[in-house]
This record gives C-alpha cells, sequence and structure tokens, in this order.
C-alpha cells in the first residue's frame, strides 16, 4: 500500500475502471480483469462485503441516480442473457453479441410498446450502461459485451443472477 | 477477492485489524453510506459518524483510498476527494470530465449559485441551489455547441453533478431546467473556496476581489515553499 | 482634526455652484449679507426644497418605502405631459390610474408643499398647477444612482471635470476648484472602504460591495484629470499632491476590503461580491475553453450507478407482468438537435411530500423522536430517517431537518437512541423562488 494506491483508487472513482497495459500497474485492492486478448486489463477496486454499494438498498439510502432505471436494468439482465456465455463459469469476459440479440432478448421481456419507442428505451439505456462501465457498446459494429463493473458483484450475487439468467427467455 | 494471505484487505485490512468487530461493521458500512449514497447521510443515522472515535477511522479507511470526510451542513456527512489526492491528479494533468461538460457544470454553477448569491437570494453556504438555469441559458445565450450540449447535460446528470428541475420561471421556455447536483457536496471545504476564487478569477479577472485572490494564491504558495 | 472638518466644510460650500456668492462672502468675508445675497440664498433653498420633495414622506421626513417614488414619478410624467396648461388634482389622479387616488392625491400634497408642484397663478382659487423640472432630475438621479451605488455618475463627474479643466478659457481657479473636488469624492469613498474593511461582518462588506466596481478607471479618470492640471496650472503643485494620496489612500482601501471579503466571505459567498452583469457577460460571452477552465484541478466522480442482482429481478419481473410502463417519445438521433424536455427522471417527490405532510399534520415542526416512535422497529426507523433526509435535500419540497446535540438512549425502545432533531416546513415566504 502506498500513495501512489491510493492515487489509482482515486482514478477509477473520478475515470472509471481503468485499462491499462498488463504489467504496467498493481495497485493494492483492486481486482485485475484481463482482456479476452490479454493485451490489456482492467483495474477495479475491490471493496470489504460490507462497503459495498448492495449496503445502500439496506440502509434505505439512494445511490447514484439513474435515469429510466426499470428499462437500464432490463437491458442489463438482456446484455447478461446474451454475453455471458457460460453462466456455470466465472462472468468476466463473457463473450461480444450483436445489438439485435439485445433487442430480441429485451423485446421479450419487455411490454407491448412500439418498436421505435423500445429501440429508443435500449439505444438509451446501452450507451448509459457504457458510460457506468457495466457493459461495453461498440456503436460501428453495434455489438455490446459486458464491462469491467460485473466483476463487482460477488459470489452469492453471482448465484442469484445465474437464476435470472435461466429465467430469461 | 484479492485478499493477502493472511486473508487482510491489502488496503482496509490495516485499519479494520485494530477495530472489534462490531465497530469494523459500523465503520464499513458507513464507509458505503458516504462513498456509495447520493446524498449526505444523517450521523444520526449511523454510529461510525456519530461517534467521533469510529468517525477518525472512518477518515482513515477514506484516507487509503484518496478520499476523505466531508461534514455538509449540520449533521449530515459525505465523501470527497483529499486535497491532495485531487492536486496531485490535476498536476498529472488527470481530468477525466470533457471540456464540455465542464463548461456546461460551470454555467449552472454561474446561473444556479452565483447570480442568486449576487441577487441576494441565497442563504447558506453550499454550492447546491433552488435556482434552476433555464435550458435557455445554455443552448441559445451561451457560446457553446449547441450538438454537444445535450450529451453534456446527460452525463452530467448520470455523474450526480446537475440534476433536472422544473423550469417555473417565464417565459415560453416550459422545458427542462437544471440545478447543481448532489455531487456538489462531494466538495472539501478547501475545494469549494477554491472554486468560488477560480469562478471569481475567470468571470472579473481586473476586479479587486480577483486581486486579491491572487495575493492570497501568490502568498501561500510561498509558505508551501518554505515548507 | 476639528480644524479640517471645518476647513472641508468651508470648501464644500466654496465649491458648490449652486451655493452662489451669498454664502461665500459671508463664509469668508463676515460682511452683513446684502438684500440681494438673501435673495440668492432663498433660491438655493427654494431649489433643495423642490429637489428633495420627491424623497419627503411628508412634511419634515423623509419617504421609508421606495415604492411612493414610482408616484412620484407618475405625477410628475402626467405634468410632463399635460402642457402648459397644468393639472388639477383630479386630473393628475386620473392619469396616474392605477395607483390608489387616495396615495396620488397624498403625493401630489407633499410635492406641493416642498414647492415641486405650485398653483399655475398663485390665487385662492387656482385649481390647475405646474410642475418644476428639477425634482424630475432628481428622481432620474436618485433611480441612477440606486442601480449602480452611484459608479455611473461618479464617472460622468469626472467626464466633466476633465472637459472643465480642459476649456481653453479655463483659470487656476476652476483647476484648484476641479482637483480639491476630486480629492474630496475619492476620500470620501475611501473612508468608507477602508472604515468597513476595519470592522464590518462579510455580510455589510457585502452590501457595499459595489464600492469596490469600477475602482480602476475612476482612479484612472482622476489621474487624467490631474494631469491636465498639473500640466496647465504648476503652481497647484500642492492641491495635486493632496488628490495623489487621497487616489492611493482610496486604492489601498479598495485593496484591504477586498482583502477582508475574500477572508470572510466563506466558500460560496463571495460570489455576491461581484455584480450580476459580471456572471453574465462572462456566461453568455465566453467560450467552452474557458468556461471549462474554471474546474482545472477538480476531481469529480465517474457515474456509478449501483444494480443489485435483486433489481434487475425485479425489473425483468416488472417488465414481464405490467403493461406499458411509460413510452418516452423517440429521440432524434440527429446530434445537433437541440436539447429536447427531457423526462425527468423518476422522482418521488409527490411521495416524499405526501409523506411530509402526514408526518407534520398542520403543525410547522415535529420532533424526530415523535416521528420515529410511530415506526414498528429499527429497520423502519432507519428508512424513516433516510426518508427525512430525502426530504431536507429535495430542492423542490419546502422541508427541513434539523439536528441538536442532545441524544435519546432508550434500551427498551426500537430505536434505542433517537437524536434530538427537528423537521420542520419552511416558510414559502423564506424562500421567494419556491413559489
Amino acid at each position: 500500500m502506498s500513495d501512489d494506491d491510493a492515487l489509482w483508487w482515486a482514478k477509477v472513482r473520478s475515470g472509471g475502471p481503468q485499462r491499462v497495459t498488463p504489467d504496467s500497474a498493481y495497485p493494492a485492492g483492486m481486482t485485475r480483469l484481463v482482456e479476452p486478448d490479454a493485451r490489456a486489463v482492467w483495474l477495479l477496486p475491490d471493496l470489504p462485503d460490507n462497503a459495498r454499494p448492495d449496503v445502500l438498498e439496506e440502509l434505505g439510502l439512494s445511490g447514484f441516480p439513474v435515469d429510466q432505471r426499470g428499462d437500464t436494468a432490463r437491458v442489463l439482465a438482456s446484455c447478461l442473457r446474451c454475453c455471458w456465455s457460460e453462466p456455470s463459469g466465472p462472468i468476466w469476459p463473457g463473450t461480444s453479441a450483436s445489438l439485435d440479440d439485445v433487442a430480441a432478448s429485451f423485446r421479450a421481456i419487455t411490454d407491448t410498446r412500439d418498436d421505435r419507442a423500445r429501440h429508443a428505451a435500449l439505444l438509451g439505456a446501452v450507451r448509459r450502461l457504457a458510460a457506468s462501465g457495466w457493459v461495453g457498446f461498440d456503436e460501428e459494429q453495434r455489438t455490446v459485451r459486458l464491462g469491467p463493473r460485473v466483476a463487482a458483484w460477488n459470489a452469492a450475487e453471482l448465484s442469484t443472477l445465474r437464476e435470472l439468467w435461466r429465467s430469461m427467455p | 477477492m484479492t485478499a493477502t494471505t493472511d486473508g487482510q484487505h491489502p488496503v482496509f485490512g490495516p485499519v479494520l485489524s485494530e477495530l472489534n468487530e462490531r465497530h469494523r461493521d459500523e465503520v464499513l458500512t458507513a464507509f458505503a453510506a458516504v462513498e456509495h449514497g447520493r446524498d449526505p447521510v444523517p450521523e444520526a443515522q449511523l454510529a461510525a459518524l456519530r461517534d467521533a472515535t469510529l468517525r477518525r477511522h472512518l477518515r482513515r479507511l477514506l484516507d487509503r483510498v484518496g478520499r476523505t470526510l466531508v461534514q455538509v451542513g449540520n449533521g449530515h456527512w459525505t465523501s470527497g476527494y483529499a486535497d491532495d489526492v485531487a492536486a496531485r491528479l490535476s498536476a498529472e494533468g488527470w481530468q477525466p470530465l470533457p471540456a464540455i461538460d465542464r463548461a456546461v457544470l460551470v454555467l449552472v454553477l454561474v446561473h444556479s449559485v452565483a447570480i442568486p448569491r449576487s441577487q441576494g437570494l441565497l442563504s447558506g453556504d453550499s454550492w447546491t441551489s433552488a435556482h434552476p438555469t433555464s435550458a435557455d441559458e445554455l443552448v441559445r445565450y451561451a457560446q457553446l455547441p449547441r450538438g454537444e450540449i445535450r450529451p453534456a447535460l446527460q452525463r452530467l446528470r448520470a455523474a450526480g453533478l446537475v440534476q433536472s428541475a422544473p423550469w417555473r420561471g417565464r417565459g415560453p421556455d416550459t422545458g427542462t431546467a437544471y440545478l447543481p447536483g448532489p455531487a456538489l457536496n462531494r466538495l472539501t471545504p478547501s475545494a469549494r473556496q477554491r472554486l468560488e476564487h477560480q469562478l471569481i478569477l475567470a468571470a472579473a479577472p481586473e476586479s479587486p476581489l480577483a486581486a486579491s485572490i491572487r495575493a492570497k494564491q501568490a502568498a501561500s504558495e510561498h509558505t508551501d515553499g518554505d515548507r | 482634526m476639528e480644524e479640517n472638518c471645518r476647513r472641508s466644510g468651508l470648501h464644500a460650500r466654496l465649491d458648490n455652484p449652486p451655493a452662489g456668492d451669498g454664502i461665500l462672502s459671508r463664509m469668508t468675508g463676515g460682511h452683513e449679507p446684502t438684500l440681494d445675497q438673501l435673495a440668492g440664498d432663498a433660491a438655493v433653498v427654494r431649489l433643495y426644497r423642490q429637489v428633495f420633495a420627491v424623497l419627503a414622506r411628508e412634511s419634515g421626513a423623509m419617504i421609508a418605502d421606495v415604492d411612493l417614488l414610482d408616484v412620484d414619478e407618475a405625477i410628475l410624467d402626467a405634468f410632463a405631459d399635460a402642457g402648459r396648461d397644468g393639472l388639477t388634482v383630479e386630473q393628475a389622479v386620473a392619469a396616474c390610474r392605477p395607483f390608489d387616488p387616495q396615495l396620488v392625491g397624498r403625493r401630489f400634497e407633499v410635492l406641493r408643499e416642498y414647492g415641486a408642484i405650485s398653483k399655475v397663478v398663485d390665487r385662492p382659487n387656482e385649481r390647475f398647477h405646474r410642475a418644476a423640472f428639477a425634482p424630475y432630475v432628481m428622481l432620474l438621479f436618485l433611480r441612477r444612482m440606486a442601480e449602480r451605488g452611484g459608479q455611473a455618475e461618479l464617472h460622468q463627474l469626472l467626464t466633466l471635470e476633465h472637459v472643465n479643466v480642459q476649456a481653453t478659457d479655463a483659470t487656476a481657479a476652476v483647476g484648484r476648484t476641479s482637483v480639491n473636488r476630486l480629492t474630496r469624492i475619492f476620500r470620501h469613498l475611501g473612508n468608507e472602504l477602508a472604515i468597513l474593511a476595519a470592522g464590518s461582518t462579510a455580510e455589510q462588506l457585502g452590501e457595499h460591495a459595489q464600492l469596490l466596481w469600477g475602482n480602476k478607471s475612476l482612479i484612472t479618470q482622476a489621474e487624467e484629470v490631474h494631469a491636465v492640471v498639473l500640466d496647465r496650472w504648476p503652481e497647484l503643485d500642492g492641491e495635486c499632491a493632496t488628490l495623489r494620496i487621497a487616489l492611493a489612500a482610496y486604492g489601498d482601501a479598495v485593496e484591504s476590503a477586498a482583502g477582508r471579503l475574500i477572508e470572510q466571505a466563506g466558500t460560496t459567498r463571495a460570489l455576491g461580491l461581484l455584480p450580476v452583469e459580471s456572471w453574465l457577460s462572462f456566461a453568455r460571452g465566453s467560450s467552452t475553453e474557458s468556461l471549462a477552465a474554471v474546474l482545472d484541478g477538480f476531481v469529480f466522480d465517474a457515474p456509478a450507478p449501483w444494480f443489485s442482482p435483486h433489481q434487475l429481478t425485479e425489473a425483468v419481473e416488472d417488465g414481464r407482468h405490467t403493461g406499458p410502463v411509460r413510452q418516452p417519445p423517440p429521440r432524434p438521433e440527429s446530434a445537433t438537435a437541440e436539447p429536447d424536455p427531457q423526462p425527468v427522471p423518476a422522482d418521488d417527490r409527490e411521495q416524499l411530500h405526501d409523506l411530509a405532510e402526514r408526518l407534520l399534520a398542520d403543525a410547522r415542526s415535529v420532533t424526530v423522536t415523535g416521528v420515529l416512535d410511530g415506526t414498528d422497529d429499527w429497520m423502519a426507523g432507519r428508512r424513516m430517517l433516510a426518508d427525512l433526509t430525502a426530504i431536507h435535500h429535495h430542492p423542490d419540497l419546502p422541508y427541513a431537518l434539523a439536528w441538536s446535540d442532545g441524544l435519546r438512549v432508550d434500551d427498551a425502545g426500537s430505536p434505542s437512541w433517537v437524536s434530538a432533531g427537528t423537521f420542520t416546513r419552511v416558510s414559502e415566504d423564506e424562500d421567494e423562488d419556491e413559489r
């Protein structure tokens, strides 16, 4: 633990999970998520159990505001369904999926609203999730993958998510 | 989990090991509340905010990750970047917020805080305000590239730096207006003051106020240099 | 000191043109005033009375309500429009609608008592009145003074002085008068600031912040007059030196007042020390880069919303079982589109407002202890506290939560300790914009 570690923590806090070359930084207390091609790693803070954001719910406190929270959560669930190729295994890195696949999954779990509105909701949610590191979104290729933040879910949470995964069409 | 061999968390372990189990839980819970909560937390709600000794441990915990405890108003707490850490990051040129986002945020601060201040409409001494900035001020009157304003506002809203408010003013724009967001509560007292000074320096560089701010800054740099 | 005051009092009279020869000769010579001099004095007093009529509440007292100036202005406007016939009281009242006729009548009477309005012909049954022009000029002057604390007037005065001393027929006496007048103006300004800087609260200083505005250009203008005078009449070297001292003292006073303001202003209050126009021209005239530069050196949090598996599961369930939740209008994808009114993020304002009203039940405030006594268990109590806090922080809700030091410890009770706090309705009057 050094001053530089604190600096890395502050960088992730202010800039989101940080992508670095594999052997460039080893800040204390951070999970290192290796990219599938092993050419980069993501640095993600690893918080002790009682210090994670899930504590807020228990305290009845609000966390970061999210626009269209319901749709955003549903789109994240759809991304999980499409990108978590082996739900028996680790969630990271998963595989990438086409936006159309995610859209199909989202359609299956949403209401009867018209296609245009649903597409707008999907796109808005994917961008929001990408901005906060929950998914990666390649706008040109129209592909989606999981973002480094998914690695913040702990084992117990992952087992709930596995159940969700199985229940989804 | 990146625990070391003795099961201790490499960052928090050294601080937590000095505490009994109950205090450890209380300090960690308060850490989560101030770090992840949108708004400042009332100290009445959490033992580690209320109790000065536990609060000191909480402060040490935050310090390990470049953060510090910030008091807001009477008896509310949140966390923010430690001043020295923010300074070191800036010295490295670290600025994740795009220029357009910063410009829009500054406009919201001018219209929602500085101008109501000059009109004598604000009491208290914080960067929050109930005086909305109309979308018109950002889009029509300011010299910003129009197409970039909306995405910037979305990013700022996602970061809690601005929040939407209904526009209740006169005029045709019945649309959205904006207020400084809850994230402004996270500025430390010295950051709050620095923001005030930088705004005055930018808006009225020739004013006697700006001159005395520059003199004060020069004096403090001088003292720092002596140390 | 006393000598000084007396002398400057004398100068003031010497330099004030309206004072005329009458007072001057009495103050300097001590002769018995002649009839002409007395007539001159009377004229001066008459002008003073007219000029101050707009500020008179009634005979002998000053107005306490500036709204009365609006009525005065309406009356004087009516006279300007009336032409050479003048106006009767009734006509003036009619012309001043929608102002209250009684109020207009009273102001008419006050203006008449001060000679700002007088009968067209001085005879008992005369109903028509005319208005003097001086009170109207005074009114305009007062309004301008009130707007910018007299800065613009000072600038104009300095411009006039400059013209005066440059006039080809100007004499050394004109130069002396001019320089002396400037010396006293800057002594006044400097004294006011120095006294404020030495012993006022930040609030008091803030109220007088306009004394600091435009100081550089005032000094520059004064220096220009000074340069002309010294160049034309080297014998006025002494007077010029006094002016230089006054200017330097004013500069010092500005500096120390500004320093003290910054020192005392806390972390946002100093913003109020700049005029609104400075902020507006900065906000509306600056480039993206110069605006953004204000936040150089600041670090803010990246968006980091949390999604618990429980929330995801719930959202998926909701999506399946309920109908359309909301139908946001499709947004234009064009990057050049102006911001359309965005849906306000799901806000619990209504819910929080209802809760606050339920808790207060017509009372202005309730104790937190009382509120928590009504909750079932520890968890419910914690949630209630969280709701109170959310209400407190909500920008649109007029309620406040305040904590004091007392702590109630009650082991038997379900929340085992409760801090002494009060939850209060903030009066809407206190917060103008809430309406």
